[in-house]
């Protein structure tokens, strides 16, 4: 359907360029157009926009981060794709995407069985999510996740380290007391610092960016309790969209690109899978 | 899209889990705003001296500030504040062990106590004068006038606005989860966390929602009917 | 090393808070100008008992209260569009920010119209009756005796509306609005200083506040049928 109007359109249009003078931008735009062989598909993807380094809005309010740098990169390999991007909250990112209002998913998003039954996920990942353990500085008592059992872990719905603790305590007998909470950082920091909570879930990164904001309050314990990797999220039914940007980050990936992103900008190779 | 009824199910019983969490950040702030709202719209409509102006400052502050700040305010000061207090007068327990849910109680009625009392002054201001001017003439004291005679009459013109600030109150405790208290919104959102069906859980929540706050407009319909026998009828 | 608190923070957000103040305030005036007038309609409905309209109207005003507003922003954003396509309008394009607008104005009718529900009921039939007995219509009656004098009523509860409206532009940042509130959160999410943030926005909307209360005092002066000044 949208062929058949378009191909209308550009006729149209080239009639009307022939004989007015004084186009419009627009309409010599979309006269130049036609001399490519197909016009780009637009792809909308759903970005967060909170959740620094990965994906915020900058001091402008444009978007930022990893996920976006990764995108773009993406889209040059990509030339029948043009990349619009859609900012928002991690869980309206998947209500938009169910609604056809955006058509890719890209929050660090991780795949699971429950989760691959309502979406389809990449099979390329683009990065790994190490999380660990964050606790008061100076703490001794916690040194790996089983120490946790009696204790309180702040986690925040939806995200990895409440689906990874949440396994846990069914496993365990609901050990880990589990408070969810949907508060800010300096909340959090505040939390563990006067002991309300035991420890949070975090990665290295954000420890580190937490210590510099504070000062020296939070240190990584233990060895990683989860390691996941992250993939974008498309509809069930958008398999070749899935192909080929799959395709496009294996490049990435082998060319080094993926990785010298991931160093920049996450202070680190998380590219690889654990 | 597709929508999944069962698990829209599993989020509809968390959410309802949660309902007396909800249901207590609604009424306690409301029943504190009542009390306290009342006494601070009295001090504004009659102009008592310091207290006029010091309710005032704390109406238009409370009522401009947003309500997420007061409970991180409450959060950080009190906590703060507590543990000072605690040290000095050697008690045993320290703010790590108060249910932070009374912090948010808290900082709702601060709230709730800046918003109803608006409502209340609204409703003093609609009395006619001739019926304080009255009561005075037969010799009823200020109190006796106020709870004889006004007070019963504004009860009608309050209600429906006293529905809709509970209303609010309830659907706003979802806030409180900024300080880890969780509500019907956040648990029924926090049953997705595995599957990422959050559209389900957005409407299981909805629902209970919609469910309590049709018997809150029910009970408050009849409330009114009840209390406009004190009045001669309305104006259309 | 950084501080848990920092002070100067705020007045270094209060800028770049100023620079989105423009999309709060469309949000807010246009939601409450949208809210009004529908409100006005609704509560008519209602207070003259019209058949159906007067049901459906408590239904909707029902619905609006009783939902959370994300449910309705989604409503509107999601469902809205592929609603309206069926009848051949294709709104996908609009700007997010119509969105936004047209689920506050909705969602601040139904509140408003329950306040001018109460606020007209409050007035003393009395008044229609003397009215009516000089020889006024209908409609006179509503426009010059009536609704100026519930308007006293009304106003402290519609300044309470505005300012709730302020702070509930925050759910805008969900679906990518960066106004006042959007703003403060994103700043909280890359400096990590949310508080501060918070303070700035709040400090903002007290001076609109404070204006606000002005202008009302204003306009109660100008509707002062009954001398509020009591004699007490």
């Amino acid at each position: 359907m949208k062929k058949i109007k378009l191909s209308k359109l550009v006729t149209g249009l080239l009639l009307l360029s022939l004989t007015l003078s004084g186009c419009s931008s627009k309409t010599s735009e979309t006269v130049a157009s036609t001399n490519k062989v197909a016009t780009p598909k637009t792809i909308v993807i759903g970005i967060g926009n909170a959740f620094k380094p990965y994906c915020y809005l900058d001091d402008k309010g444009k978007i930022a981060g990893y996920e976006y740098e990764v995108l773009q990169e993406v889209n040059k390999l990509l030339p029948q794709y043009k990349f619009e991007y859609e900012p928002a909250e991690f869980k309206t990112i998947l209500v938009s995407l169910g609604a056809k209002k955006v058509d890719i998913g890209a929050h660090q998003f991780e795949k699971n069985p429950d989760r691959e039954a309502k979406y389809l996920f990449g099979g390329e990942s683009y990065t790994t999510f190490i999380l660990r353990i964050a606790v008061k500085k100076g703490r001794t008592d916690i040194k790996g996740i089983d120490d946790l059992k009696g204790k309180t872990v702040q986690v925040s719905p939806g995200s990895n380290d409440a689906y990874t603790l949440e396994a846990y305590n069914k496993k365990n007998n609901n050990a880990i007391k589990l408070v969810y909470s949907s508060a800010d950082n300096a909340t959090t920091v505040k939390s563990v610092q006067d002991g309300r909570i035991d420890a949070f879930i975090s990665i290295k990164r954000i420890v580190d960016t937490l210590n510099k904001t504070y000062g020296d309050v939070i240190q990584t314990v233990g060895d990683p309790i989860a390691s996941s990797s992250t993939y974008y999220v498309y509809r069930k039914e958008d398999t070749k969209l899935k192909e080929d940007i799959d395709g496009a980050l294996k490049t990435l990936k082998a060319n080094g690109k993926l990785s010298k992103l991931s160093v920049d900008i996450i202070g680190g190779d998380y590219t690889t899978n654990d | 899209m597709e929508f999944d009824f069962n698990f829209m199910i599993v989020a509809l019983k968390a959410a309802i889990k949660f309902t007396p969490v909800s249901l207590v950040l609604a009424f306690v702030p409301l029943v504190i705003g009542i009390i306290l709202g009342t006494f601070v719209a009295i001090t504004r409509v009659y102009k008592v001296k310091v207290l006029c102006k010091l309710s005032q400052i704390y109406v238009v502050i409370i009522k401009g500030i947003p309500v997420s700040l007061i409970l991180l305010i409450m959060y950080f000061g009190l906590i703060q504040g507590f543990d000072v207090i605690a040290e000095l007068f050697h008690w045993t327990i320290r703010s790590k062990d108060i249910d932070l849910i009374y912090v948010a109680i808290i900082g709702l009625s601060i709230y709730a106590i800046a918003t109803i009392s608006e409502i209340i002054r609204g409703g003093l201001m609609s009395v006619d004068e001739g019926q304080y001017e009255a009561s005075y003439s037969v010799g009823m004291s200020k109190t006796q006038t106020l709870s004889r005679i006004i007070l019963p009459q504004i009860f009608p013109v309050v209600v429906p606005m006293l529905c809709s600030s509970l209303i609010g109150l309830f659907k706003g405790s979802s806030v409180a989860f900024l300080i880890s208290v969780t509500d019907v919104m956040n648990g029924a959102l926090i049953t997705a966390t595995g599957n990422y069906l959050f559209l389900e859980a957005y409407v299981a929540a909805a629902i209970v929602y919609w469910v309590i706050c049709i018997i809150f407009e029910r009970v408050s319909y009849i409330l009114e009917k009840h209390l406009k026998q004190y009045g001669k009828g309305v104006a259309l | 090393m950084g501080k848990m608190f920092d002070f100067k923070l705020i007045f270094k957000d209060l800028p770049q808070l100023l620079s989105c103040l423009h999309i709060t305030l469309l949000i807010v005036v246009s939601a409450t100008v949208i809210g009004l007038i529908l409100g006005i309609v609704l509560a008519l409905f209602r207070l003259y008992k019209i058949p159906i309209l007067s049901q459906l109207a408590t239904i909707y005003i029902s619905f609006n209260r009783g939902t959370p507003m994300i449910v309705q922003l989604f409503i509107v954003y999601f469902g809205l569009p592929s609603v309206l396509l069926i009848i051949g309008i294709d709104i996908n394009r609009w700007d997010k920010l119509y969105f936004v607008i047209i689920t506050y104005g909705l969602n601040a009718a139904a509140f408003m119209s329950e306040i001018i529900r109460a606020s007209i009921l409050s007035v003393d039939f009395g008044q229609t009756e003397a009215a009516y007995s000089v020889g006024m219509t209908r409609l006179q009656t509503f426009s010059r005796i009536v609704a100026p004098q519930s308007l006293l009523i009304a106003l402290p509860n519609l300044g309470t509306s505005f300012l709730g409206l302020l702070q509930d532009t925050s759910l805008a940042f969900t679906i990518g609005i960066i106004d006042v509130m959007g703003k403060a959160k994103a700043i909280g999410a890359t400096t990590y200083h949310s508080i501060e943030a918070y303070i700035a926005a709040a400090i903002i909307f007290l001076v609109l506040g404070t204006l606000l209360e002005k202008g009302f005092i204003l306009i109660e002066k100008r509707v002062e049928y009954k001398k509020v000044s009591l004699k007490l």
